[in-house]
């Protein structure tokens, strides 16, 4: 069983605390960062970026929220940081813009992730499955990644996200509807 | 009655139930665990005191620069005055 890193140690920049800290959060942080970019090499940079934030600012950690919530929020933020920079380097001239609200007219799932915890059999549909999700507005994407890869409940992903409870329902709700949407746009395209 | 569409849709929606978490490699953990040492080396390649060191002899810079033409500028004379004495010998045609 892993111990529960001590905040004042970290605080101190004590090593072992901190040895602690990514025993018990590497892995869900880096599943995280797996489901939010589909992308392992990607994930794999993001997980060291969020830890070396959270060594660097654990002292400005107030404790008004959970631990988990405070690395969470922070991975969430890299993890958006990381999608910007991603889409300005794909991005020509004015045609894609940043922030989409919904999923656009005639979006196209692309079925090219197969992410590493899906058993053999089920590796087809899940690309189809991540493909949609890419395919969601950023805030839809997340809430949904951490409510239904992570299991975070909806009152942690409100903390995380910084949100009321209402927008976390809202959010879910709606990604639920398009990937619906998606999903069956697909199957008429390709699987009928 | 579920139409086929409708549990196609379904069944890949369920799909992301049955993933299992991806332990974090050997060499990710080893990158992870030497943050620390790797900040501490990076604060002790540059010591804050260089640091502040370096910002003091710009700030001085800035300050000498600034000192100097302002003193420069209510010295000189002002440029009709020069302008005068140059073209004063136009007078005497």
């Amino acid at each position: 069983m892993t111990e529960i890193p001590d905040i004042e140690a970290l605080k101190q920049g004590d090593e072992r605390a901190f040895r602690q800290l990514i025993d018990q959060f590497s892995e869900k942080v880096f599943n995280l960062c797996i489901g939010i970019l589909q992308d392992h090499h990607d994930a794999e940079d993001v997980t060291q970026e969020i830890f070396t934030s959270v060594y660097l600012s654990v002292s400005q950690f107030k404790g008004e929220s959970r631990l988990s919530t405070w690395i969470y929020r922070i991975s969430v933020n890299k993890c958006q940081e990381h999608i910007r920079k991603r889409t300005r380097k794909k991005r020509f001239g004015f045609l894609t813009t940043l922030d989409k609200a919904e999923i656009s007219d005639g979006a196209v799932i692309k079925a090219n992730f197969f992410h590493p915890g899906v058993a053999l059999e089920d590796k087809e549909r899940s690309a189809i499955l991540f493909g949609a999700i890419d395919q969601l507005p950023e805030n839809q994407k997340i809430a949904f990644s951490l409510h239904k890869m992570e299991g975070i409940p909806y009152e942690e992903i409100a903390g995380i996200m910084e949100v009321s409870l209402s927008s976390v329902e809202s959010l879910i709700f709606r990604a639920r509807q398009n990937l619906k949407k998606l999903l069956g746009d697909y199957y008429e395209k390709n699987e009928r | 009655m579920e139409t086929k569409k409708e549990e196609w849709v379904n069944k890949m929606m369920d799909s992301a139930d049955t993933l299992n978490r991806q332990p974090v490699s050997e060499e990710l953990k080893q990158r992870l665990f030497s943050i620390p040492s790797e900040i501490t080396l990076l604060n002790r390649t540059i010591p804050m005191s260089a640091v502040w060191l370096a910002a003091a002899s710009i700030a001085l810079l800035i300050a000498i620069n600034v000192a100097t033409v302002k003193r420069v500028r209510s010295s000189a004379q002002p440029h009709n005055t020069i302008y005068t004495e140059y073209f004063s010998y136009l007078e005497q045609l």
